[in-house]
């Protein structure tokens, strides 16, 4: 039964509509997803969020020195600062962008599973208003 | 056979494919397509036209905007149909394996497991011997529809088939042909045949189907008009299985680059933010090559070879002690690929998490040392960039040739970095990919053990042929771009052969690279179109004095002529002049398949009687001069201290091996063999034998392209005691070698790897007056130059044979006669103006006075 379902050209058809082809643009979604967060390192943004900037950091000396280490701390504080707050602005870039393409991804997705009905109306339409 | 082959295209899933593609409105989809796409945006802008300013009426808004809808909504059904068909119809998903099937051909449709391509071929060819009547389907028909088909044009192209000529051909030879239509089978067993091997093809490249590639692959093994059209254009089956991976290939990364939401596509593009957790690298920035921006660049280029030296090289670089790579190969064996490699994967994340995303810099010495003079300055500079690699956390440093800054005795614009180094080495935040040769690692490197020892080794091999021909061909599409010509996979292959035979001393990939680059330049110069084995075999023997390719002319009378022209400097010794020459046509029209040398003889004879001259002569007629002769007077290696010598060490080079890889193709002399000590006899075994050996330094070194001829005048004294009895003179031979093995100055099984023991006569009285004459023609010749001419008489050859001759030195003797009574006597004329320009002179064989005539 099932093979003879597989050489009808309509089932063949229904299969790839609605099952090869949407597994296909689910696979090409998850990798737009993926690649975003690759693209704006957001996993390691959010890890290294209060890292020093680029690595800058003030060493607070062998021994104590409240002038040292107070100017120190500051110093680290500020690089922390900047990488937070660069990080930050870009965290959230890359979640806008996420969210786009999520929703990008979710509207081809209904569009390829509405395309036959689509292409119904089309011609309903078309013919309609042409005639 | 038929009982074990079932094979019917019709009752297969693929087939349907085929049946649409050959409805002609089908062909026109992509027309289609492209015009409703057209259309529609032409409808659309009138219609926008007309709606936003409100311009035309309402039916006419109306009617353009259905037809836009319409237009969009063909243009979406075309698109859908082109899509079903290519991605759905097309790739029917097989019910068995082929290995499945392949275990029983005669139960499962074997036609269920042809690709589109090749199902549209098969169908072809079906109704091609249905209409003209030549059933059963012969694998001939097959390839006749393959070349129609222009599916496998590019592989064609390629080897330069005419296919027009082919074409015609296979017309008159399907003319030829008795017509049948009803058969016993539907399928001739050659067909058959070329099917089962096709699938065979494919389940080695574990591919579900079978495409027209393996077919045409197939078909080189089994179709015999296939195999007389390869043989008359020179080409092997393996050579049609390159051609075809090539195509395959190329298809593949096509398919690939248009896949662009495949993960691999998108990460090429690759990420922001990363770097902000690394620190800044001002200095390095200044003395180094980015190589992972390089590699992005060339827009990440096939990494082929190497696979698993790349992957030891990772395994190091994420190791928490001792993460410092240092890789050994010889120049041009594709050592600074391995490191492009490591960017390349480590820009894509395909490597180790240690490993990926991180920076590949080279660091630019040579470019440091040009612009700091004073030793300090060096010193705080690389400190500065050694400590920026450590404190960034995403650099992977690379030293080009570091044996040029470790130890050993330094040359100038170098500067020895090992104290330096060795502080940050030890540190796992610092990892290092170093590069060396095996010579610079054995003279420099391993002097420094401290250093070395926070090294850890890879070895690198030279790439294998196949990889050095996938090399040449991403190459030459890059060439041929460039350069607007054709190269044909004939000059491909023949760069290869040239190189592995004749340049051993040079690794692959890089001699042939290099090969086929000045090939184009050479090619450019002579505005022909298309890059031939004869451009190759040119430029090859011009640049190594090596005569390839087809053998030409002048090569082809020197051979018929070897004797004759041998004899132009040789008077006598028929026996070994003809063992001589026999050899090289042997050796030259490649009858024989041998492991040793070309040619190996053992010259025995008293002295001055031509051994060393018949070697001198054959290296000027054939090889193209003296100087390509390697002679090694073997009375300097008596000891087995003298083995470095000869084979070479660290940090010196062989006497015979270091010629013989930079010359391969040259005459080997080895005088006086019996002198050499038993050792160094015993490592002429394996020469003779296998035709190679491994010098000092590890390095294979191939003589199958030399000729060897070792001279010994051990036991000439059988010889002289033969000349007094004739009787023995026929045993000479046989006698002569009893003597030296009983005497044990050689050993029976080293004598006998020889190809020939040619013993050299004395040379009688006759043989001497004709080799006076010859050295007075000589002399004739030189002064004939200066408009002098030298009267040669028989009483003066007579006296130069009286005073040169001597029973133990042979004519040897007699050069130097000729030297002191007439060339001195000549030069002095001159200088004094006793002969000019125009004289005619002879010599008084009496007292050696001149005399103008």
């Amino acid at each position: 039964m099932l093979a003879i379902l597989k050489k009808n050209l309509f089932f063949q058809y229904l299969e790839w509509q609605f099952f090869d082809a949407p597994k296909e643009i689910i696979k090409g979604w998850r990798n737009f997803l993926l690649f975003n967060l690759h693209y704006f390192s957001t996993p390691l943004l959010i890890k290294t969020f209060f890292s020093y900037w680029h690595r800058y950091q003030w060493s607070y000396g062998k021994r104590f020195d409240p002038k040292v280490y107070f100017e120190a701390f500051f110093s680290n504080l500020i690089s922390r600062c900047i990488g937070a707050i660069i990080r930050s602005f870009f965290i959230i870039l890359g979640a806008i962008t996420e969210i786009i393409i999520f929703f990008l991804g979710l509207i081809v997705l209904l569009i390829w599973l509405g395309l036959p009905l689509i292409i119904i109306l089309g011609i309903y339409y078309g013919s309609k208003l042409l005639f | 056979m038929a009982a074990n082959f079932f094979f019917n295209l019709s009752k297969t899933e693929i087939y349907r494919a085929v049946e649409w593609s050959k409805i002609p409105l089908f062909g026109l989809l992509k027309i289609f397509r492209k015009l409703f796409i057209i259309l529609f945006i032409v409808f659309l802008v009138i219609f926008l036209y007309g709606f936003i300013g409100q311009r035309t009426d309402y039916q006419s808004q109306k009617i353009s905007l259905g037809l836009t809808i319409l237009l969009f909504t063909f243009y979406l059904i075309v698109s859908l149909i082109e899509s079903f068909f290519n991605t759905k119809l097309k790739k029917p998903q097989p019910i068995v394996s082929i290995n499945e099937a392949l275990a029983a051909p005669g139960k499962f449709n074997l036609a269920e497991f042809l690709s589109f391509e090749a199902a549209q071929v098969v169908d072809q060819t079906i109704r091609f011997c249905r209409k003209r009547k030549i059933l059963p389907v012969t694998a001939t028909a097959l390839l006749y529809n393959l070349v129609v088909d222009k599916n496998l044009n590019f592989v064609f192209n390629r080897i330069l088939l005419n296919i027009k000529e082919l074409k015609s051909f296979f017309n008159s030879y399907f003319k030829s042909l008795p017509k049948q239509t009803i058969t016993e089978n539907d399928y001739a067993p050659d067909f058959q045949e070329t099917i089962i091997e096709a699938l065979n093809l494919a389940k080695e490249k574990n591919r579900p189907f079978l495409n027209s590639g393996d077919l045409l692959v197939a078909l080189a093994k089994t179709d015999l008009i296939f195999k007389k059209i390869l043989i008359d254009y020179q080409l092997k089956v393996d050579d049609i299985k390159n051609l075809v991976r090539w195509l395959e290939n190329l298809r593949e990364r096509i398919d690939k680059q248009k896949r662009f939401w495949e993960w691999s596509n998108l990460v090429k593009r690759g990420s922001l933010g990363r770097e902000w957790i690394a620190g800044y690298t001002p200095t390095l920035d200044k003395f180094s090559i980015n190589i992972t921006a390089l590699v992005k660049k060339q827009n990440f280029p096939e990494i082929i070879g190497h696979q698993e030296e790349i992957k030891a090289m990772e395994r190091i670089l994420a190791r928490t002690e001792i993460n410092n790579v240092l890789i050994v190969g010889e120049p041009g064996s594709g050592r600074k690929s391995m490191v492009y490699a490591l960017a390349e994967k480590s820009v894509l994340g395909e490597s180790l998490p240690e490993i990926n995303y991180k920076r590949v810099v080279q660091l630019d010495l040579t470019n440091l040392l040009a612009q700091l003079t004073s030793l300090e300055e060096i010193e705080t500079v690389l400190d500065t960039i050694f400590h920026e690699v450590l404190t960034a956390g995403n650099v992977i440093l690379v030293i080009d040739e570091i044996h040029n800054f470790i130890g050993g005795s330094l040359k100038p614009g170098t500067v020895d970095i090992s104290g330096i180094l060795g502080s940050y080495l030890a540190s796992p935040a610092f990892p290092i990919v170093a590069i060396t040769t095996f010579e610079g690692l054995h003279k420099n490197i391993e002097q420094n053990t401290s250093i070395l020892s926070l090294f850890e080794k890879v070895e690198v091999a030279e790439v294998s042929l196949e990889e050095t021909l996938e090399l040449l061909q991403n190459l030459s599409l890059v060439l041929e771009q460039k350069n607007k010509k054709f190269i044909s996979y004939q000059a491909l292959r023949d760069i290869i052969t040239y190189c592995e035979k004749y340049l051993p001393a040079i690794p692959f990939p890089e001699k042939a690279m290099d090969l086929l680059d000045e090939a184009m330049v050479y090619l450019k110069q002579s505005k022909d179109k298309v890059l031939l084995p004869q451009h190759i075999a040119e430029i090859f023997s011009k640049k190594t004095q090596i005569p390839v390719g087809e053998i030409e002319e002048k090569e082809r009378n020197i051979l018929l002529n070897l004797e004759k022209l041998i004899h132009q400097r040789i008077i006598n010794q028929e026996e070994a002049v003809t063992e001589v020459a026999t050899a090289m046509r042997r050796a030259r029209t490649k009858i024989t398949v041998r492991k040793g040398p070309m040619g190996c003889f053992l010259f025995l004879g008293p002295t001055g009687v031509g051994k060393t001259e018949t070697s001198k002569a054959l290296a000027e007629i054939y090889f193209g001069s003296e100087e390509k002769m390697i002679r090694l007077d073997m009375s300097e290696f008596q000891n087995v201290n003298d083995i470095p010598r000869l084979l070479g060490a660290p940090g010196q080079e062989g006497l015979l091996t270091t010629p013989v890889r930079e010359q391969p193709f040259s005459l080997i002399l080895l005088d006086e063999l019996e002198k050499a000590h038993p050792n160094i006899l015993n490592l002429f075994l394996q020469v003779l034998d296998e035709g190679h050996l491994t010098d000092g330094l590890g390095r294979k070194v191939d003589f199958k392209n030399s000729i060897i001829i070792a001279t010994s005048n051990a036991g000439y004294q059988i010889i002289l005691q033969a000349l007094s009895d004739p009787n023995k003179w026929a045993n000479l031979k046989k006698d002569l070698l009893d003597y030296l093995f009983q005497e044990g100055i050689f050993h029976p099984e080293f004598v006998n790897r020889f190809d020939a023991v040619v013993v050299f006569k004395p040379l009688t009285q006759e043989n001497l007056l004709a080799v006076a004459d010859l050295l007075l023609k000589k002399l004739k010749q030189n002064l004939k130059e200066k408009e002098i001419d030298l009267v040669i008489t028989e009483p003066l050859k007579q006296k130069i044979v009286e005073l040169g001759y001597n029973p133990v030195f042979g004519a040897r003797e007699m050069r130097r006669v000729v030297q002191d009574k007439i060339e001195n006597v000549l030069a002095q004329a001159i200088l004094t103006g006793e002969i000019k320009k125009g004289c005619r002179v002879e010599i008084d064989p009496n007292n050696f006075t001149l005399k103008v005539i």
